[in-house]
């Protein structure tokens, strides 16, 4: 009985202890890119347009640090977002665990660390901005001159 | 301020007399942020100083662009903006001490608006 119970415990403990070490390393459905961002089906240009009318301070502050990139980092900014937006889910997900798990995998950021701030960094600023995306047009290249 | 130095006494005492309308008090205006803050109080609009000060600025950046093309959709924008609750009539209150404070040249679309209702 006693035996029983302590194998209990040392499987549980186990358990704990496998799972926590899988969290820090591995990427989850939220992060290190929000869930609302991975299953969009907005483009990048709906997705700006309405972070641009819903959070307009956030938006702003990421222009600001766009404008004051070099024009080849700004290039290359806007390709690799536009290439994640042409992902679908599975393959969005498999880039936000490749991001996670090798701080080396976007090289884009290298160049740029907040390259994708507007887009990844905040889980409230995502959600605001993907409720109300499909509104916007698809294609707005003002979005990007602001 | 070179070219302002090296005109005549009372040239320089005209331009004051013209910019004295505009420039009131100018020290004390050094941090607009700071009046914006003060006549929102007066509406009885709070929330941060910066906060609200971005979206004055943000606000006149729209109607410079085109991008809001007459005061409802300013006023739109700004009711979006400011704390869940906040009254029709606080929307216009911001927005015209917005114009005032951080582009007065847009007052005509204030007017405008004004001149519909």
């Amino acid at each position: 009985m006693y035996l029983r119970a302590g194998l209990a415990a040392v499987v549980m403990c186990g358990t704990v202890l496998a799972t926590a070490g899988l969290a820090s390393a591995d990427a989850s459905d939220d992060y290190p890119i929000p869930n609302r961002i991975l299953k969009t089906t907005c483009t990048v240009d709906q997705y700006m347009a309405a972070v641009r009318d819903v959070e307009p301070v956030y938006y702003e502050r990421y222009m600001t640090d766009y404008k004051n990139r070099p024009a080849a980092i700004q290039d290359a900014a806007r390709d690799r977002i536009y290439w994640f937006f042409s992902l679908d889910y599975a393959a969005r997900r498999q880039y936000s665990e490749d991001t996670a798990t090798n701080v080396y995998y976007e090289q884009m950021a290298t160049h740029w660390g907040n390259w994708a701030k507007l887009f990844f960094n905040n889980k409230g600023v995502a959600a605001h901005g993907t409720d109300i995306c499909m509104n916007y047009p698809p294609t707005d290249p003002s979005l990007w001159n602001w | 301020m070179r070219a302002i130095m090296s005109v005549s006494g009372s040239a320089l005492l005209g331009i004051m007399a013209v910019g004295s309308g505009v420039a009131v008090a100018w020290p004390a205006h050094a941090d607009p942020a700071t009046d914006f803050a003060t006549e929102l109080h007066t509406y009885g609009i709070y929330g941060p100083k910066d906060y609200n000060g971005w979206i004055g600025k943000i606000t006149c950046k729209r109607l410079y662009t085109g991008l809001d093309q007459d005061a409802e959709k300013s006023a739109k924008f700004v009711f979006t903006q400011l704390p869940k609750g906040s009254t029709t009539e606080q929307t216009w209150q911001f927005l015209g001490a917005a114009i005032n404070t951080y582009c007065p040249d847009q007052a005509p679309v204030l007017q405008r608006a004004a001149g519909q209702g």
